[in-house]
């Protein structure tokens, strides 16, 4: 594959309620990237992000960050309705093509505005699952129990409101733009099946199959970044990813907080910082979505490429 | 480092206002269902599935690819999820198409859907800003203005629509899966009832359940399709916001840009003499002479005339939306990657009824947001050379 490296990270402050809305945040976020690394928005090759409509309760929210963001000119991007590290995996494949060589991913999330609660009980099934009432509290419990994890009862992080912002570069580019990239040595996600009760909640097998496609455990990782709403959440991670007591994880800033479509990328962001500024030569970044943690992504960072 | 992306199977279910003889997890599968059968292969052949849908009101279900994983035989595979407005089905066919040019898979599913009839699309598209009066009633509230404004500076006559919605549904009485048949007459369009001045009812594009698949793969495994393939020779999409000064709102820049790249990579210089038919997204009957001029086939304001010459009917020099397009069949998030779908057919010489012949390359073009977001390919009988 073509070398491509995260050769910056930004993120808005994390708070139960940002006085912000999804414009400014994104403008936010975007612009004090491209100012630490020098760039105008027209210096950009492509530009994709994630976010969720339901959360504002209107259509079509990305339009709208897109005045965030100056495109005028005109620009090359695309938008998926999925956490940004999804969106950091789009740039990822269009950067493999060769012809392009930097792409701009952000994400937004307000969820202050929302009940989340009830919201993510509306992603599980609509002919048996919603209309049981489940919310995520509930489908927590569920997967707590199914792996042995309900001892302690269900902690979850505080909900909070941002945006993150990161930029991708192929090549030379990478190597133009920053001191340190931190090279992305593998990536891969993947989706367990759909149904609550078709799924062994106390496991995780389509996070196996991708560890075993990023080879994680050749990486010798010295540093984690994982992505879990609920403390049990962590602990199912960590024992799938076979990633021991020792290593050292969820050091960042964003594991304090639950930034909902927002926490995923800021996770990629933070392994990847840590490779940027020496502090380790290899770390693991990991975002999900989806209940019971249904969808995973992995992306093993390095000191080269 | 980029390789050929091939159509190899293409796949539709009926359109019509309510299908209440499928969940709408089963309108999913069956168009993903389809187009595996027509690509030779199965659920356990794909390597990735890219879904994509408009905003997820329509259903009440958020994030629906999340319940849509077993159905669309995703399950331990890379699952993607697409929203880039009424340009979705375009942008997620692209999206899938990279996948395959980049060399990250060899074949992809690639699906889009809308179920439009648990909602409705009316209100769903008047959102309502916090601080600002709610002044846009649907989307034919927001695109009436910029149609008369088409009209006003390009001088066309009144029945260009007309003629616009006679054409397209002549069309989608060859085809066997458009939502609205049964074509009407000049006084029928004439007497219908206003909706959004300039637009009347006959005018504007249905609201339809339904879903459309494709799938995608390398060269390598086109060659064992068991029908010839449609390769993707270009590919593009561009966005801008959806108010800024100065901005051309009918024939905005983006979509300018958009089919100048897709041009450079197909290496075509006169669009109108080197594509054979073209699928393009017109949800109101005056956007086939405005588009017609945003992608470059007609002179700025001389659109409206390809119309009434006869130019984009089934026989003339440029056949468009010969399958019926979005006037006939318009299930929103599907209505892009209908238009790309088609595209592909004509090119594998697959389009039944509604075959130009001969067609050897064709353009699909999908639009959406406030005429801001554009997603467009190209797809030939060939790779492009080098």
């Amino acid at each position: 594959m073509r070398p491509v490296a995260l050769v910056g990270f930004s993120h808005s402050e994390l708070q139960p309620e940002s006085p912000l809305d999804e414009v400014e945040l994104t403008q936010q976020v975007c612009s004090s990237l491209r100012d630490k690394l020098g760039l105008k928005q027209q210096d950009i090759d492509l530009v994709v992000s994630g976010s969720c409509d339901f959360l504002s309760g209107r259509p079509f929210v990305f339009i709208s960050a897109l005045d965030g963001l100056g495109a005028v000119p005109p620009i090359d991007e695309s938008h998926v309705e999925m956490d940004g590290a999804f969106a950091l995996y789009e740039a990822w494949v269009r950067l493999q093509s060769g012809e392009i060589d930097c792409a701009l991913v952000y994400a937004f999330g307000r969820s202050s505005q929302a009940n989340l609660n009830r919201l993510l009980g509306l992603q599980s099934d609509p002919h048996w699952g919603a209309p049981l009432g489940l919310d995520e509290q509930a489908i927590a419990g569920l997967q707590a129990s199914a792996a042995g994890l309900l001892g302690a009862g269900l902690e979850r992080l505080p909900e909070a409101d941002g945006a993150a912002a990161v930029l991708l570069a192929a090549g030379d580019r990478a190597r133009q733009l920053c001191p340190r990239p931190a090279w992305i040595r593998a990536i891969d996600h993947r989706i367990d099946r759909s149904e609550l009760g078709q799924r062994n909640l106390g496991q995780l097998p389509a996070l196996e199959r991708s560890a075993e496609a990023v080879s994680l455990s050749s990486h010798q990782v010295e540093y984690a970044e994982l992505h879990a709403v609920f403390t049990h959440q962590r602990q199912m991670l960590k024992t799938t990813l076979g990633l021991g007591d020792e290593l050292p994880t969820n050091q960042g800033k964003t594991s304090a907080f639950d930034a909902f479509m927002v926490s995923g990328l800021m996770h990629l962001g933070e392994a990847a910082e840590a490779v940027m500024q020496g502090r380790v030569k290899r770390s693991l970044g990991h975002a999900s979505a989806g209940p019971a943690l249904q969808q995973n992504l992995l992306c093993v960072f390095g000191d080269s490429p | 480092m980029k390789r050929p992306c091939a159509v190899i199977g293409v796949g539709q279910t009926r359109y019509a206002a309510k299908r209440q003889d499928q969940s709408f997890t089963g309108l999913v599968r069956e168009a993903a269902l389809r187009a595996l059968d027509d690509a030779g292969l199965q659920f356990a052949d794909i390597d990735a599935v890219v879904i994509g849908k408009a905003p997820d009101f329509f259903e009440g279900i958020m994030m629906p690819e999340h319940h849509l994983a077993s159905a669309l035989g995703a399950a331990n595979k890379p699952m993607i999820r697409v929203h880039t407005a009424g340009s979705v089905g375009g942008s997620t066919a692209l999206y899938a198409a990279h996948l395959i040019a980049a060399g990250v898979h060899e074949r992809v599913l690639c699906v889009a859907f809308e179920v439009q009839s648990c909602s409705n699309a009316m209100w769903a598209l008047s959102p309502v800003y916090p601080f600002q009066p709610p002044v846009v009633a649907g989307a034919g509230g927001f695109f009436a203005p910029l149609i008369q404004a088409y009209i006003n500076r390009s001088k066309a006559p009144q029945d260009v629509g007309w003629r616009v919605v006679m054409k397209d549904r002549r069309n989608a009485a060859k085809n066997p899966f458009a939502h609205l048949q049964g074509a009407p007459t000049y006084e029928q369009m004439q007497s219908a009832q206003m909706l959004w001045d300039p637009i009347n009812y006959l005018e504007t594009c249905p609201s339809s359940d339904g879903a459309c698949a494709l799938v995608l793969s390398s060269e390598k495994a086109a060659a064992k399709a068991p029908s010839p393939p449609a390769f993707v020779q270009a590919m593009a999409q561009r966005s801008e916001p959806i108010f800024f000064p100065g901005r051309d709102a009918v024939s905005p820049q983006a979509g300018k840009d958009c089919a100048a790249a897709l041009y450079r990579q197909a290496q075509i210089k006169d669009p109108r003499a080197e594509l054979d038919m073209a699928e393009i997204y017109v949800p109101f009957s005056w956007f086939e002479p405005m588009w017609l001029e945003n992608l470059g086939f007609a002179e700025v304001d001389q659109g409206w005339r390809m119309v009434l010459d006869g130019s984009t009917d089934f026989g003339g020099c440029l056949p468009v939306n010969v399958s019926g397009g979005v006037l006939s069949s318009n299930p929103i998030g599907a209505s892009g990657m209908i238009r790309f779908a088609e595209a592909a057919l004509q090119v594998k010489g697959q389009a039944g009824a509604h075959q130009v012949p001969k067609a050897r390359r064709a353009l699909g073009h999908a639009y959406g947001g406030g005429s801001q977001f554009f997603a467009m390919w190209i797809v030939g009988d060939t790779p492009m050379a080098g």
